[in-house]
């Protein structure tokens, strides 16, 4: 190839979930325009990544054998621009990210790939509450204040604080992956302040990823969604009540689906989740020193590095202390939910019921018929030999299929 | 390279800390991980050349911290703080380690299992569950033997042995190939929620099969000794291995980097044909239920017999067989520690191999 690759490398919470499902829904609008998104299936690249990065997702990794070399392959064949995003790969290693970089074609002497590393960045003001509510849709049972702590523990030797500060600490993410990129290959792109219109950081996205002109169907609903205090509150006592007994394809379809994502996402009046006053300065001497850091490096930011700052929250509640009658509130949609969903399931059960009944019926009606009870009789009669298993070989041979009844 | 990796790759167990005072090391490309790994091969033997080079290119594995600078190193101003790698936790290490036995794993592969013969015209017309443990590697051999499951008015059997042995059996099965959390944890979680593993649980099982096939073909069968009667065959039926508690955790952090690199439907068969019978020659104490659990685990085996026999299944045995033996000696749980040694022994051992 001889083309461009826009290598988006997270981080999460930024409106990537949005940006990989328009271009996987977009797939064949973005090729009538040359440019590729080598995608099978929505998470084809988070498959990849997670064999790049050698990581274990709950079994899921065993359907990622081979997938970061697939899409490499897909990559390099493309002659033309090619996207590749996912979120989790702001985790990976120097070595990890140098070894993507090559597979993509960077440095590759005989047809070197133009390689652009993309990074959509908010502030932290933002990212920590929103990755605590990630954290308890994934069965987390640690309390908000047990999350900021972990976070301040400057080792980070905890499963939170690894991997949080991992995938946001953003002069580290950019450190480990520009390698030898120059800096104007390097785009940032800034999750606008809230209040600001609702499309500008798709239009920072269309800005990065040169998608100007493109009539792109944006209609979606695989936007991660936020929760509320006492809803948080509620899916965290679930987790707490849940962990030992409920199984992760359960956990995933009922709990984090039907009840967060589609029950208690909609209940948008309750107090939201934020930053604690006390930790907004050290929050904010974080951010200054990553901005002051990312202004040196003379990277390309689409939006404006100032916005990493954040403000600080107007006003705050505890999210460990919520209101219990918004809870209870919460806890009765919830029921309500899974009430509506056991009833759509009984009602899919006695159809099958119904429809296993009839097959039933039409079986034995078959098994009445004589020349099946007289065909039965003669295979029965056939396997008692070894000659009569012999002639029944022969017979499946000749009628050209290897089946043999039940 | 710094002068501490050349120290290393030459077979140097001096600890970083020690070297960085007498020369004063200064900047290393190779994280602390993968040095502290090397250097414990060091101390524990002669690693190949090549089991060196693939140490320091190592991939950290699954969920943890990322490659870590050595302490006294120039400071990054941003990313995890350095460290001394000798106060690197077992588990940190093992990420280095449990990498590498997979490749190794995937690698060697496993035989092909042998063809089973052409299935006998005389047989007990059977299907065979309960412990997968037990049942597993003998309903392969009958297979191998002619003696192929299921049939016209098959007999459901389900073998098992003593509760605290079947939770051993459903833990390391789960190891090898399913996943599962560590030995106490899980103990713990099912202590808490007060149920057996489905592995593990005869009752439950015999329900489900009763539902299936009919009360009066299903039957337990309290010793695997007795099925070769029972199945009319000749010839001794295979036992699974015992496996020390450590080499099982090993086995537990292993399988799901060989999951990923060779995928789900080559998992099993090169964990349980290649890795398990190196595990299994390795020495120590095997599993075993701790003393806390067993007020538990007495309780469960209790309600276990009662609810076999008010449900009136047929027996093979004794189903005083199926209640927990008080051990008088060995078995335990796995240690991080042990098990980090273990794997460090192991890379030795198929690089000199």
């Amino acid at each position: 190839m001889s083309g461009r690759v826009l290598l988006h490398v997270g981080t999460p919470k930024t409106g990537t979930t949005y940006l990989q499902d328009v271009c996987f829904r977009n797939r064949p609008l973005l090729a009538e325009h040359g440019i590729l998104y080598p995608a099978e299936r929505f998470d084809a690249h988070f498959l990849a990544a997670l064999d790049l990065m050698r990581l274990p997702w709950g079994g899921l990794e065993e359907q990622a054998v081979g997938a970061w070399d697939a899409l490499a392959a897909q990559v390099r064949a493309h002659d033309g621009t090619v996207i590749v995003s996912h979120e989790i790969l702001a985790r990976a290693t120097a070595r990890q990210a140098e070894r993507a970089l090559r597979s993509l074609g960077h440095g590759d002497p005989r047809d070197p790939a133009e390689v652009h590393l993309v990074i959509s960045a908010r502030d932290l003001v933002r990212q920590i509450p929103a990755e605590w509510q990630e954290n308890v849709k994934h069965r987390t049972t640690a309390s908000y204040a047990e999350f900021l702590d972990e976070l301040r523990e400057p080792s980070r030797s905890g499963v939170i604080a690894s991997w949080f500060w991992a995938v946001q600490e953003l002069p580290d993410i950019l450190d480990r992956w520009r390698h030898d990129l120059p800096p104007e290959r390097i785009h940032i792109v800034t999750v606008p302040p809230p209040g600001s219109p609702r499309d500008l950081l798709w239009k920072r996205f269309i800005s990065a990823f040169g998608l100007d002109g493109i009539d792109l169907d944006l209609g979606t609903d695989r936007t991660n969604v936020g929760l509320g205090i006492p809803e948080t509150y509620l899916i965290r006592r679930v987790n707490q009540l849940a962990n030992d007994a409920v199984e992760a394809p359960d956990y995933r379809e009922l709990v984090r689906e039907l009840l967060a994502h589609r029950t208690l996402a909609h209940r948008t009046g309750s107090p939201r989740i934020a930053l604690p006053p006390a930790i907004h300065p050290w929050v904010s001497s974080l951010a200054t020193s990553w901005i002051d850091e990312l202004r040196t490096q003379g990277y390309d930011v689409i939006g404006s590095l100032a916005e990493l700052e954040g403000n600080p929250p107007s006003s705050y509640t505890d999210p460990d202390e919520p209101a219990l009658p918004d809870v209870v509130e919460a806890a009765a949609e919830s029921i309500v939910a899974l009430v509506q969903d056991v009833g759509r399931r009984r009602a899919s059960e006695e159809r099958l019921h119904r429809e296993i009944a009839v097959l039933r019926a039409e079986l034995d009606r078959a098994r009445m018929n004589p020349v099946h009870q007289l065909k039965e009789r003669l295979y029965r009669l056939l396997e008692r030999s070894w000659m009569g298993r012999k002639a029944l070989g022969a017979y499946y041979r000749a009628r050209g299929s290897s089946s043999r009844p039940a | 390279m710094t002068a501490w990796v050349e120290h290393l790759r030459a077979g140097g167990t001096t600890p970083w800390a020690d070297f960085r005072r007498a020369e004063g090391d200064l900047a290393t490309p190779v994280g602390a991980q993968q040095l502290e790994v090397l250097r414990r091969l060091n101390a524990l033997g002669r690693p190949s050349a090549d089991l060196v080079e693939r140490v320091l290119r190592a991939d950290l594995v699954g969920r943890g911290r990322g490659d870590l600078a050595l302490s006294g190193t120039p400071e990054h101003r941003f990313g995890t703080p350095a460290v001394d790698p000798a106060t690197l936790p077992p588990a940190e290490l093992l990420r280095v380690v449990t990498g590498l036995l997979a490749e190794d794993v995937v690698a060697a592969g496993a035989p092909a299992p042998p063809r089973p013969r052409r299935p006998r015209f005389r047989r007990v017309r059977y299907r065979l569950h309960g412990d997968p443990w037990l049942a597993v590697p003998i309903r392969e051999e009958l297979v191998r033997r002619g003696y192929p499951t299921g049939g016209g008015r098959a007999m459901t059997f389900l073998v098992g042995r003593d509760l605290g042995s079947m939770l051993v059996d459903a833990w390391t099965r789960r190891a090898l190939v399913d996943g599962v959390i560590g030995w106490e944890g899980w103990l713990a979680k099912l202590r808490r929620s007060d149920r057996l593993p489905p592995r593990a649980d005869l009752l439950r099982q015999a329900r489900w099969w009763q539902a299936r096939v009919g009360h009066h073909c299903v039957r337990i069968v309290t010793d695997p000794a007795l099925l070769p009667d029972i199945l009319r065959v000749q010839g001794p039926l295979p036992q699974p291995p015992t496996v020390a508690a450590n080499a099982v955790d090993l086995a537990r952090r292993v399988a799901p980097m060989v999951g990923l690199l060779a995928g789900h439907d080559r998992r099993e068969h090169l964990m349980r044909q290649g890795l398990l019978p190196l595990l299994a020659d390795q020495p120590g104490e095997p599993l075993a239920v701790p003393a806390r659990f067993r007020p538990w685990l007495l309780r469960q085996a209790r309600a276990q017999r009662e609810g076999l026999l008010a449900e009136g299944y047929a027996v093979h045995g004794d189903l005083g067989h199926l209640d927990p033996v008080e051990r008088t000696s060995g078995g335990g749980s796995p240690s991080v520690e042990a098990v980090l040694e273990l794997g460090l022994r192991m890379l030795l051992e198929r690089s000199t191999a």
